[in-house]
């Protein structure tokens, strides 16, 4: 016959129950933080357009979850925006996007970010303004994020923000610059 | 303080994104890495690492042949292998554990959860 819990054994038992919960959110924390510093650090150390946006490209794909996306910038007249790499997404379709058109289109001309409440298979869920406050160069749209994924989460819009920013310097790099050495 | 040498795991993914972030976070382990599958099926026999973690969509050799091309090692039979992908429906799933693996999680991976995989099989 067993003997009923006594008080003690109950309060150590939730004591324990308590710091498991918190070691998991901690590691979860963790997780968030390796996954930012390890994107930045890759961003920080890409020296020409290409590489950068390849390792924007992979980390949209592995930390924030999305297989259809697509990167545009600014034509130099201001008057539309181009694509510059895309992933999963009609090269076609998005090829050139009018500004003030579709969810990206008015993220170039507001210059905000837009995060969708409702899903729309033909429009992005996710669209990031790239630039400067008074200046929008280009455009991340994340059409689609992964099945598994059902919302972004505080450390994703971080990782866009750290996307943002790189994309702008790739964006003013233009295709054929190669950084002889790491940036100030 | 335990003086027990570290558990070994074997990383095969072509991000090195998912290999920065899994060195870092797996610190508490010895975390050896391979870009492709041809490199991971090497590394795993040249190894012998206590786990691996294996990505699906790779060049030259797909997890699913991975996993099939060690499960056909003897000394390697069964050593829990993970399977981390970005595709998380059945078709998928089905397929890793037809090629052998012994679990599967979906990108992006949550930290607290792959540590808490990883300890379940192989401990601290």
């Amino acid at each position: 016959m067993t003997q009923p819990p006594t008080s003690r054994e109950d309060r150590l038992r939730l004591e324990n129950q308590g710091l498991r919960a918190l070691v998991t959110h901690l590691e979860r924390q963790a997780g968030n933080l390796t996954g930012l510093y390890v994107a930045a650090r890759s961003l920080l150390h890409a020296t020409d357009r290409a590489a950068m946006l390849e390792v924007v490209a992979d980390v949209i794909v592995n930390l924030i979850g999305s297989e259809r996306f697509a990167v545009f910038e600014l034509e130099p007249d201001a008057s539309a925006l181009s694509l510059v790499t895309a992933h999963g997404v009609d090269r076609d379709r998005y090829g050139q996007v009018a500004l003030g058109l579709g969810r990206i289109g008015a993220a170039a001309v507001t210059n905000q970010r837009y995060v969708a409440d409702v899903r729309d298979a033909n429009e992005p869920v996710v669209v990031v303004p790239v630039g400067i406050p008074d200046r929008v160069m280009g455009v991340i749209a994340i059409f689609e994020l992964l099945p598994q994924k059902p919302a972004l989460q505080e450390c994703d819009h971080h990782l866009l923000d750290l996307l943002a920013a790189a994309t702008r310097r790739a964006i003013a790099w233009g295709p054929h610059f190669v950084a002889g050495a790491r940036d100030a | 303080m335990s003086s027990q040498p570290r558990k070994k795991i074997l990383l095969i993914d072509d991000s090195s994104t998912v290999r920065y972030t899994g060195r870092m976070l797996l610190s508490d382990y010895v975390v050896v890495t391979a870009s492709d599958g041809e490199e991971g099926v090497h590394k795993a026999i040249a190894e012998q690492p206590d786990l691996i973690l294996l990505d699906v969509v790779m060049p030259k050799l797909d997890g699913f042949g991975v996993c099939r091309t060690l499960r056909e090692r003897s000394e390697l039979s069964t050593v829990p292998i993970v399977m981390m992908t970005t595709r998380g429906d059945p078709h998928h799933i089905e397929a890793g554990y037809h090629s052998g693996c012994t679990e599967y999680i979906t990108k992006p991976f949550d930290g607290a959860e792959l540590l808490e995989r990883i300890r379940n099989f192989i401990g601290e």
